[in-house]
């Protein structure tokens, strides 16, 4: 229904358009639609140029969580490092110190709040957060560097201007929507009986010879809560620092498991 | 609530500036004599009633090893009033009893706070506006320096090291943990009449987002 509104709209503002508009101004000819293999051989050069980068990336960031039931709750700021494919840290501050220093590598995930002297240290941080590999797939988002495979290729969708490809990685199911430049607009990935991750690009950069994702905006499967990111002052590196990847926690910095690091924060807004 | 807005929340809110993060006791009657630490500036604030003061804020940025300064200004008014100004960040922040504002002009956002959320870093800036004898107790380390901890253990191992300056006002205070360490540098400290809790109310510039901390 609300499709059919939007094309009604678009006819409407076509029609009025056309009896506005003096006959003699120039014409304007849509670009004819690029055949898939086009949009495919961009996607394929834009990624590589991607993934080479996403190797060691540093940028500031901007977040603003939303909620569905509550509104917009307090942004923040913070400093990415990136290292794909299986490595990141987030530090989410201010000027007055650390809130939250996150990092993770393929499976573990350290966590440090600085203000409370809590860290959490998880091995298996997959099994916690329903997600497997949760480094890779903060990478991928940030990054953009999803992959189809070559059969997913073979058969794409067409959804408005975008080309839309499927494909299944160890059990999770995958989409992506590419945009006739080549570069993704969205993402989703999902686990059977498990939690999904929709990823949007709204806004893209040239930055050092490469399309950078510069807006991204995340959310659950449900809507029920976003995240959207913007990132500045983004950085290539030609290979991590991975001393600067790892979260260090003070010795005596109590610590929790993911659930209790939870409670803790919870618990924060009574003191 | 849910646990993620909860924990979003109190994230941010954590951050509040305050001389360190540690919950203090509730007040009481001051009955103990007052810190030395803080004695100058709290009988000039007396008074006078308004304090203000350059500040600079020492830093290491824990991902980059660089130093960070950051130069605002701090303005104290008894019993309860403090206000903060970054003009480079265009950041501001204010906490009364009642509650504050963060401002937060790179976000476009500005934070409203409510007393819960301001009572854990007023208590810390407390010990700058009144006596602080019954809620802090200070250890001297010559007659300029002093670490100031608060009297409830159960507040837990935080300390606020100051150094006193010109006429006994404090020059520098040293706050936080191993990596998280943040010196200010306090400078020209300036005393006037009072001019009341509307100077530490703030109102968000157009195109700022109010949000209403959770």
């Amino acid at each position: 229904m609300r499709s059919g509104r939007r094309a009604a709209c678009a006819i409407a503002l076509a029609g009025a358009a056309a009896l506005a508009l003096p006959a003699c101004a120039p014409h304007r000819l849509a670009p004819p639609a690029l055949e898939e293999g086009q949009v495919r051989a961009r996607f394929v050069r834009a990624l590589a140029e991607r993934a080479e980068r996403a190797r060691a990336v540093e940028a500031r960031v901007a977040l603003w969580p939303h909620s569905a039931s509550r509104g917009a709750l307090p942004g923040a700021e913070a400093v990415l490092l990136l290292a794909a494919p299986d490595a990141f840290r987030l530090r989410v501050g201010s000027s007055f110190g650390t809130a939250l220093d996150l990092g993770a590598h393929d499976d573990s995930v350290v966590a440090y709040v600085p203000s409370r002297r809590l860290a959490v240290r998880l091995g298996a941080a997959g099994e916690s957060l329903g997600v497997r590999s949760p480094a890779a797939v903060v990478c991928r988002a940030l990054g953009a560097t999803w992959n189809p495979d070559a059969a997913a290729w073979a058969a794409p969708e067409r959804s408005d201007s975008l080309l839309v490809v499927r494909w299944l990685e160890d059990g999770d199911s995958l989409a992506l929507g590419v945009g006739t430049s080549g570069l993704p607009r969205w993402a989703r990935i999902a686990r059977p009986d498990g939690p999904a991750l929709d990823v949007r690009y709204p806004a893209w950069s040239w930055v050092d010879g490469a399309s950078w994702p510069t807006g991204v905006a995340l959310s659950d499967g449900g809507g029920r809560f976003q995240v959207e990111c913007r990132l500045r002052h983004v950085r290539f590196a030609a290979r991590p620092d991975r001393r600067r990847l790892a979260v260090v926690t003070p010795a005596d910095a109590g610590r929790l498991g993911w659930l209790g690091l939870r409670r803790a924060l919870e618990r924060l807004e009574e003191l | 609530m849910t646990p993620r807005t909860a924990a979003a929340a109190a994230l941010l809110v954590a951050l509040l500036p305050a001389p360190c993060r540690a919950a203090a006791p509730a007040d009481s009657a001051a009955t103990r004599p007052p810190l030395v630490a803080t004695r100058a500036l709290v009988r000039r604030l007396a008074a006078s009633g308004r304090a203000e003061v350059s500040l600079t804020r020492e830093s290491v940025d824990p991902l980059s090893g660089r130093a960070v300064r950051l130069r605002g200004r701090l303005v104290l008014e008894p019993p309860d009033r403090v206000r903060l100004d970054f003009p480079d960040t265009g950041e501001r922040v204010t906490l009364r009893s009642d509650g504050g504002e963060w401002l937060q002009r790179s976000l476009q956002q500005m934070l409203r706070l409510d007393p819960a959320h301001v009572a854990p870093a007023l208590r810390w800036w407390r010990l700058f506006l009144d006596r602080g004898g019954d809620r802090f107790r200070e250890r001297s380390f010559g007659p300029k320096e002093f670490v100031v901890v608060p009297r409830d253990p159960a507040a837990g191992g935080d300390s606020v090291r100051v150094v006193l300056g010109a006429g006994g006002l404090p020059a520098q205070v040293r706050v936080g943990g191993p990596g998280e360490e943040a010196v200010y540098r306090l400078a020209d400290w300036r005393f006037s009449p009072a001019r009341g809790r509307a100077d530490f109310v703030l109102e968000a510039p157009p195109g700022v987002q109010v949000i209403q901390v959770p």
